[in-house]
C-alpha cells in the first residue's frame, strides 16, 4: 500500500471517526427569525436552503419556545389570525391544498401563546385549540399520522384527533416552517425556538 | 396482435445478447478491449441524524464516471427516530475517474420506511484500492446535520 493511499486511509477514518459522534448528532434548540414586515422566518446562523427538507417518518416532534418578541398587537380582526409554527404537506399536494401544521398566535387578553391544529384537507381549512404556554416556556408538541387519522399532542397529551381520508401514501410530504399571518406581515422581528425530537 | 411489453423487452435482450456471442467469435479482433459497462458491488454505510444504517448497494458503472446503483439500507439496531429502511437509487458522477483520487458527486433518492420520499445531494471522494476495489466516502447536509457514508466494494469489467 502505497504512501498516499496510508495517508488518505488514515484520514478518513479519523474524519469519519470525529464526525460519526453521537454528540455531534444531539438536536439542538433552533431560531428561526421572522423580520419585521415580513411573513416568513430565517434560520438564524443556518445554511442556504436550510428549510427545504421533507418527513421522513410518520411524526413530527419537536420543543417550542416563544420569547418576548411574540407579543404583538394588530388592528381589526388581524390579531385572531393564525400564524404557523411547524408541520408538513401531505402526500405530492401543495400545503395550501393538502397540509397539517401547528399555529399559533399572541393572546392579548391573556398575555400567552394560544397554540392551534392548522389542517388544510382537499383545500378545505379547519383548525381546533390545543391549548396554551406562557411566554418563556418550552412545551412539547407532536404531530402524529396514522392511515386515517391526524393526532396532536401537547405535552404528551393528545389535544386533537382529525380524521383523513386519502390515507397514507407513498410520496413527498415536504416539512413547513414558521410563517406569520395572516394577512399582515410581522410587526416587528419575531423569533420561534425549536428543537425537532426523535 | 399486441406484443406485452415484457414480452418485448425480453426478445430485444435475447437479440442484444445473440449479438454479443456472435461478435465474440469472430476474429477480427487482435486486441481485447476492455468493457466500458461495469458492474459493481459496494457495501454502504451511513451516518445521520438517524441513526447508523447499512446495506448493499449494487449497480452499473460507466467509465468509472457515471454509475447508478439501487441501495438497501437498514438501520443498525433499533433505530431511536424510527427510521428503519431507506431504499433507493443513486446516481454518481466522478469528475476524474481515471485518478486514483476522484472526486465526484452524487444524487440518493429513495423512500425512507417505505413511504416517504427524499432527495440528498452528496459530495464523493472515491480511492482505487487496486484495479476492480474502491472505497468511496460521502459527505452531504440533510435536515440541518452531515450525512455521511462510507462505500466499498468492487466493480467487474467483463474483457
Amino acid at each position: 500500500m502505497g504512501n498516499i493511499t496510508r495517508a488518505v486511509l488514515i484520514c478518513l477514518l479519523v474524519c469519519g471517526g470525529v464526525l460519526s459522534c453521537s454528540e455531534l448528532y444531539e438536536p439542538e434548540e433552533v431560531l428561526y427569525r421572522i423580520p419585521k414586515d415580513k411573513h416568513a422566518s430565517k434560520v438564524v446562523g443556518g445554511f442556504p436552503g436550510e428549510k427545504v427538507r421533507t418527513l421522513k417518518r410518520d411524526r413530527l416532534r419537536f420543543t417550542v419556545r416563544f420569547d418576548e418578541t411574540a407579543r404583538y398587537e394588530l388592528l381589526g380582526n388581524d390579531q385572531q389570525d393564525i400564524n404557523k409554527l411547524l408541520g408538513f404537506s401531505l402526500v405530492n399536494s401543495f400545503h395550501h391544498r393538502n397540509s397539517v401544521r401547528l399555529g399559533w398566535r399572541y393572546e392579548l387578553s391573556t398575555g400567552d401563546i394560544d397554540l392551534f391544529s392548522y389542517v388544510y384537507l382537499n383545500g378545505v381549512w379547519s383548525h381546533e385549540f390545543l391549548g396554551s404556554i406562557v411566554i418563556g416556556e418550552t412545551v412539547e408538541c407532536e404531530i402524529l399520522m396514522t392511515n386515517d387519522t391526524f393526532t396532536f399532542m401537547l405535552k404528551n397529551e393528545v389535544m386533537a384527533i382529525v380524521s383523513y381520508e386519502r390515507g397514507m401514501k407513498k410520496g413527498i410530504y415536504y416539512m413547513l416552517f414558521p410563517y406569520f399571518g395572516g394577512n399582515q406581515p410581522a410587526p416587528h422581528d419575531i423569533n420561534v425556538f425549536i428543537k425537532t425530537l426523535p | 396482435m399486441m406484443v406485452p411489453k415484457l414480452q418485448s423487452i425480453m426478445i430485444s435482450l435475447t437479440f442484444v445478447l445473440l449479438f454479443e456471442m456472435a461478435e465474440a467469435q469472430t476474429f477480427h479482433r487482435y486486441t481485447v478491449k476492455e468493457k466500458d459497462v461495469a458492474f459493481q458491488v459496494f457495501n454502504t454505510t451511513t451516518r445521520s441524524l438517524y441513526g447508523w444504517h447499512t446495506g448493499v448497494s449494487l449497480g452499473m458503472n460507466w467509465r468509472d464516471r457515471w454509475s447508478i446503483n439501487y441501495f438497501s439500507l437498514q438501520a443498525i439496531g433499533k433505530s431511536e427516530w424510527d427510521i428503519d429502511v431507506f431504499r433507493g437509487a443513486e446516481v454518481k458522477y466522478f469528475v476524474n475517474p481515471k485518478s486514483r483520487l476522484a472526486f465526484g458527486m452524487a444524487m440518493r433518492m429513495g423512500m425512507f420506511n417505505k413511504r416517504f420520499f427524499s432527495v440528498i445531494p452528496e459530495t464523493n471522494l472515491s480511492l482505487k484500492l487496486s484495479k476492480s476495489s474502491s472505497i468511496i466516502t460521502g459527505f452531504a447536509y440533510s435536515d440541518g446535520f452531515p450525512y455521511l457514508s462510507i462505500q466499498m466494494g468492487f466493480r467487474i469489467k467483463y474483457k
